[in-house]
């Protein structure tokens, strides 16, 4: 398959594309970090990160691809991992106290955030993931829920998240976190 | 003060869906409105929330997927094969080195050499002499293992210091003061029946070409391998057992066939080191290193003969 074709299905939200091209350049894209003093399950976790960079950036609006797709998700993957190996040596450098600092009011906020999610139904979370991670349009969220239309994935969305909201605040008060 | 409005405008914002005007007025309500960070705060921890879901959820399902092997776990299984091959064509050339080719698959205790240190005048080596059993040629297949105790081995010295009493003197004065445990010695299975089967193992086992520098050798095991000419063991290991051969490995000397490991002579010649062994009132030239065996021949040479008997006995006395 052209990457034009691979592009476009990718563009519409289709994940069986994203499944094609990780498999087709896994290999490639592992030895990278591999060779580059990477073990197995990091060189993976790095090319993951870049596809699902990849996966962001296409539906953005300024986004324009000038090469190939596994040259592009190559760059990602190679700056992924030069960041990581950075990440590393400043860590090892660093006190352990500073490694493991936690902010514990913030990860308490975190877990009632993904409670709430979690307790959305499920066409609430795949819209608002579709919408806020996926970057897809109305139109696509639309089409990939079975929606009579743009509108529809709109007004879903709104009330969504709207509902989220309530929740969270209604946990955040509970627990002080908002007077 | 925030307004509702701003809800739309956060998300925005954290979308980067605000053009560069917007983005900088709207960072600007940011700095000076306390209620509006909280809110901005709120907000971003949400989208950081769904996003970081769908992500894994997307990383799951990527996870999931049969992908080729990595590099490395491919490399990994070539260097466990390559090793395994290594092994495998070691252990085939060992076989075929030692056991197809040589009487005796034992170590045979080596010959410490003189120090090359003298010129014309090689060091004398009174410690270094051990004895050599007497073994057949047989291939492993035909041959078992006895263990002989020290007994046994002192009677066997003591018939040889009848036939060779120089060098059975030296053996027995060595041999039995460093070796108290018992010797394994391998010997011929004389069951003619037992004999043939197992030579018959050897014709299945090993489809291999020898190559033996012997015409009669090859002969023979041409005969035995095709199966035109029954083995008579005995008349092998008789065969071999007369014929006295040499060989190095790991820098140690071997002999073949002897009752005794002679003695060795390292000699400069027109500036070149030799190697001579004595051995049984003959004199024979060792290559250095000479990795397969191979027949000793005795020196004819008499002038040469003359020198080493002088130097022989200056060293070892008579």
């Amino acid at each position: 398959m052209r990457d034009s074709q691979i592009l476009k299905r990718i563009k519409s939200g289709d994940e069986s594309a994203l499944d094609l091209i990780y498999k087709k350049n896994y290999k490639m894209m592992t030895r990278m970090v591999i060779n580059n003093s990477g073990s197995e399950d990091e060189a993976k976790d790095i090319y993951q990160e870049a596809i699902l960079i990849f996966w962001q950036k296409v539906r953005k609006k300024d986004f324009v691809l000038t090469s190939k797709i596994s040259t592009y998700i190559y760059s990602v993957c190679q700056n992924l991992w030069r960041k990581e190996l950075e990440r590393k040596s400043r860590l090892s450098h660093e006190s352990k106290d500073s490694e493991e600092y936690m902010d514990f009011d913030k990860q308490e906020r975190e877990a009632i955030i993904h409670e709430c999610i979690n307790s959305l139904g499920e066409t609430c979370q795949k819209v608002l993931k579709y919408y806020y991670f996926d970057n897809l349009s109305m139109q696509d969220i639309a089409k990939k829920m079975g929606f009579a239309n743009a509108d529809t994935a709109k007004t879903k969305k709104y009330k969504c998240k709207k509902e989220l909201d309530k929740l969270i605040k209604i946990k955040y008060k509970a627990t002080d976190f908002l007077d | 003060m925030f307004k509702p409005f701003d809800q739309n405008k956060i998300e925005a914002y954290l979308m980067d869906k605000l053009n560069p005007n917007e983005k900088i007025a709207f960072e600007e309500l940011l700095e000076q409105d306390p209620i509006l960070q909280s809110e901005f705060q709120l907000q971003q921890e949400i989208l950081r929330a769904i996003q970081s879901q769908r992500k894994h959820e997307l990383k799951a399902r990527l996870g999931q997927l049969s992908v080729p092997s990595s590099p490395k776990a491919s490399l990994g299984r070539a260097l466990i094969l390559g090793t395994m091959l290594l092994l495998g064509s070691s252990a085939y050339w060992v076989y075929t080195q030692w056991y197809l080719q040589e009487p005796n698959p034992q170590t045979v205790p080596s010959l410490v050499q003189t120090s090359p240190s003298h010129e014309l005048m090689p060091e004398p080596p009174p410690n270094s002499e051990t004895a050599i059993l007497a073994e057949p040629l047989m291939e492993e297949a035909v041959t078992e293992k006895e263990v002989v105790e020290k007994v046994a081995v002192q009677e066997t010295l003591q018939a040889l210091s009848h036939e060779y009493p120089k060098s059975a003197k030296s053996i027995k004065s060595k041999k039995l003061a460093v070796n108290p445990k018992p010797v394994i010695i391998e010997r011929n299975i004389n069951d003619p029946e037992k004999a043939d089967a197992k030579a018959g193992t050897i014709r299945t086992a090993f489809k291999t070409e020898l190559v033996l520098d012997d015409p009669e050798e090859q002969e023979l095991v041409k005969g035995i391998f095709d199966g035109s000419n029954k083995p008579n063991l005995e008349d092998i290991a008789q065969k071999n057992q007369n014929r006295l051969r040499y060989q190095y490995y790991n820098n140690e000397l071997f002999l073949y066939n002897s009752n005794s490991a002679g003695r060795t002579f390292r000699i400069k010649q027109n500036e070149e080191e030799r190697v001579y062994l004595y051995y049984n009132e003959n004199y024979y030239l060792l290559h250095e290193p000479q990795i397969q065996s191979k027949d000793l021949k005795p020196i004819q040479d008499i002038s040469l003969i003359r020198q080493l008997d002088q130097i022989r006995i200056q060293i070892y006395g008579n």
